[in-house]
Formats: structure tokens, sequence, C-alpha cells
């Protein structure tokens, strides 16, 4: 199952990102079809995207003295969150696959478990996301992106590296901040080579808005737990730090299917709950 | 069934957003800023 998530991910972020000739010329698309937002974290300004950033949309939106609350963007995430939850994570983000697959490299790892480092993308949210955007504006009125602006590792792999190399212009233009976003970057590669997506479960808002659907969205992780003989497999093979076997709609499970996989008794199920069977899908 | 009334009503609020959203021009809003090379993204803005 995994090689073949893989290969979805592959293809979806592919599809995601497949006007080709902005990689020739250092441009981006803009078609009408940027109208839409993409389910997973894939920056707007990629030469190849076809579709836009949520979380950059929903600050753009935040950035607008005059829109202030995006109903369109946060309609569009909670769509995404409420069919899929982080279903989304695991299968549909490109920045999650970069992970996977760094995290594939040859190294010592470096497993963590539940740790309250995982509320870090909670604040993420609500401070660079929501607040500051809102909140903090140059004297037009206009506000800036500071996710997008101070983090985002993302833009900095899909935006910034295809198109200062092929603009020399936007080259010219790098600064400090340039600086900054490639150590972000760079200290975000490192760690991924040990730790199982540490972007994705320490810092992503994107994934902090998803899981926060995890125990009511419509595809859900199930528990049959007549099945289930507590023997910990799920525990031991799952690399988000989840024990499926207790919480099955964790805010941290990204939907990967490896526990359904891994399950000696098939007590994991992932998919729309039939409700026939004694089941747990909600837990606290 | 309780859960599964509150997904619906998630659905039925969300969708809801987008429309009025797009009514409101947002649609716009995202267009604009996604059509533009985004500098703070990449660092330079």
């Amino acid at each position: 199952m995994s090689s073949r998530r893989t290969a979805f991910q592959g293809v979806t972020a592919i599809l995601q990102n497949s006007w080709f000739a902005g990689f020739l010329r250092g441009t981006i698309w803009r078609g009408s079809s940027k109208a839409v937002c993409v389910p997973g974290l894939n920056c707007y300004s990629c030469p190849g995207a076809w579709g836009s950033c949520p979380i950059g949309s929903l600050q753009a939106v935040f950035n607008r003295a005059s829109d202030r609350i995006s109903l369109y963007v946060s309609g569009l995430i909670g769509l995404f969150g409420i069919v899929l939850g982080r279903l989304v994570c695991g299968w549909l983000c490109p920045f999650g696959l970069v992970q996977e697959l760094l995290y594939r490299i040859r190294s010592r790892k470096v497993r963590i478990g539940p740790t309250r480092l995982r509320y870090l993308k909670y604040a993420v949210l609500a401070i660079l996301v929501v607040l500051m955007p809102l909140l903090v504006r140059d004297r037009f009125g206009i506000g800036d992106p500071w996710f997008c602006k101070l983090v985002c590792p993302a833009g900095t792999l899909e935006a910034a590296l295809p198109l200062l190399a092929l603009n020399a212009s936007l080259r010219g233009a790098a600064g400090w901040l340039f600086a900054w976003k490639a150590s972000i970057l760079v200290a975000t590669v490192a760690a991924s080579v040990v730790v199982y997506r540490p972007f994705c479960r320490f810092v992503c808002p994107l994934g902090a808005i998803y899981g926060l659907f995890n125990r009511i969205s419509f595809v859900q992780l199930t528990l049959n737990e007549e099945t289930c003989t507590h023997c910990g497999v799920c525990t031991d093979v799952c690399k988000m730090g989840v024990d499926p076997s207790v919480h099955p709609g964790d805010p941290e499970c990204i939907r990967c299917n490896d526990c359904v996989t891994a399950c000696p008794v098939h007590a994991l199920s992932l998919g729309l709950p039939s409700g026939q069977r004694k089941q747990r899908t909600v837990t606290n | 069934m309780r859960a599964r009334l509150l997904q619906v009503l998630l659905l039925v609020l969300a969708a809801l957003g987008i429309v009025l959203g797009a009514m409101n021009g947002e649609v716009r809003t995202v267009v604009t800023k996604a059509i533009n090379v985004c500098l703070q993204c990449i660092g330079i803005g």
C-alpha cells in the first residue's frame, strides 16, 4: 500500500504542477483555474501550479481591508476537511510527499511519539495565518501573508528556487528574507531525513485545520473493537506517533493506511464507515 | 446519527461559504494574488 500511496502522491503532485512551460520560462500560470484552491500545501507561485494554495489564499483575503474574513477560501478548506480530514496530508499534499521521500534516505531515524510540540502548528495557524495578516497593516491598509513570508518552506522549494534560478531580476532582488527562508527550507530538509514529516507534524497550519476535522470527516479510520486485540502493531508502524487502537480519529493521523495494512486481525479500516459493526471512529 | 447530522451541517456550511464568498468577490482577490508572482512566498517581498 505504501508504494501505491507514493505513486498516487507523485501523480497528484505532478498534476497540480504540470504547466511545464513555466519551468522553462521562469514564469507562472496566469489562467482562471487559479480561482480554485488545491487541497494541499502547494505554492501558487510554483511555475507549474494550476491552482491556488489554500493557506496563501486565506491570508490574501485577510490582507485586504475590504474583505477580512474569507468565506470562499474557508468554505473550500472546510469542504476538503469535512470530506477527507487529514487524508489530504497523506495522499494529496506535494510537500508531504517531498518530506516522505527525504525520510527514505538511509540514515539514523529519530522516532518522536506524541509530544506537545504538535501544538506549535496551531500557534502558527493562529498567529501567522490569521492574526498577523488581519491586524498588521501598512499605511495603505494592506497586510502581508506572514506565514508565506516568514516560514513556508514549500514556497521556497516550489516557487523561490525555480523562479530565482530562471529569472535574473528576481535573483538580484533576493536579500536577507530569502536567506532566512532558505535556512528554514534547509532545516526542514535536514530534519525530514531523520524525522518523519516534521513540518506536517509540528508546523503546517493546513494540517492543523484538517486535523480538527479528523474526528468528524466523512472518510474515517475505523476501529472494530470486537476484533482488536490491542497487540500494539498499529502503534509500532505509525510514524505520526498515533495509537490507532485508542484514538482512530486522532488529529495527527494522516490516513496513510499503514496501520490498516499492518493489523494482523484486520480490525482497522479506512473509508466511509458503514455503521454496521461495533466500531469506534470518534474518541478523545 | 448526531455525528452524521454534524457532517451534513458542516458540508452545507462549507458550500454556503463558497457561494457567499464568491458572490462577495473573494474569487477575484484569490485569482489576483495567485496569477502574480507572490514576492513574499519567494522571500523578496
